[in-house]
């Protein structure tokens, strides 16, 4: 929500999750982060040393505290998200 | 401006600020260059 408490410095519009399925599928992404707002990018790991990450890029900075603060510790396929931001 | 005004508008600037729009180049630069790939937006796909 628009809350007017000062946004803290980390807090950006690009995510970076760790530990994702890695078979999760482009649709799959933008349904569990769409939810929280509009995407600007999806980007996947697509290597042995990238696999199960990716970078979500919003197009608003509440959007992307919203969905950081809903999606820590999301429980996907018996796997446990890590949401950070990205710096 | 009353001192509340001025913080307003100085926190809706900040915010203004950090949520300028990215071009595609912006975005490229930001990323690794390797390693992840840009996934296309499903055709379901409504943006909020």
């Amino acid at each position: 929500g628009r809350a007017n408490a000062r946004l803290p410095p980390e807090v950006n519009r690009i995510l970076f999750v760790r530990n994702l399925p890695f078979k999760i599928t482009a649709e799959e992404l933008y349904d569990l982060f769409g939810r929280y707002g509009a995407i600007r990018q999806i980007r996947k790991g697509n290597t042995k040393d990238t696999r199960g990450t990716a970078f979500v890029v919003y197009e608003d900075i509440y959007d992307a505290k919203n969905a950081c603060d809903n999606l820590s510790g999301f429980h996907v396929l018996d796997r446990y998200l890590i949401v950070l931001y990205y710096q | 401006l009353t001192p509340e005004q001025l913080q307003e508008l100085r926190f809706q600037r900040d915010v203004d600020d950090r949520n300028r729009p990215w071009v595609d180049e912006e975005l490229d630069a930001l990323f690794p260059p390797d390693g992840y790939e840009i996934l296309e937006p499903p055709a379901s796909y409504k943006p909020l």
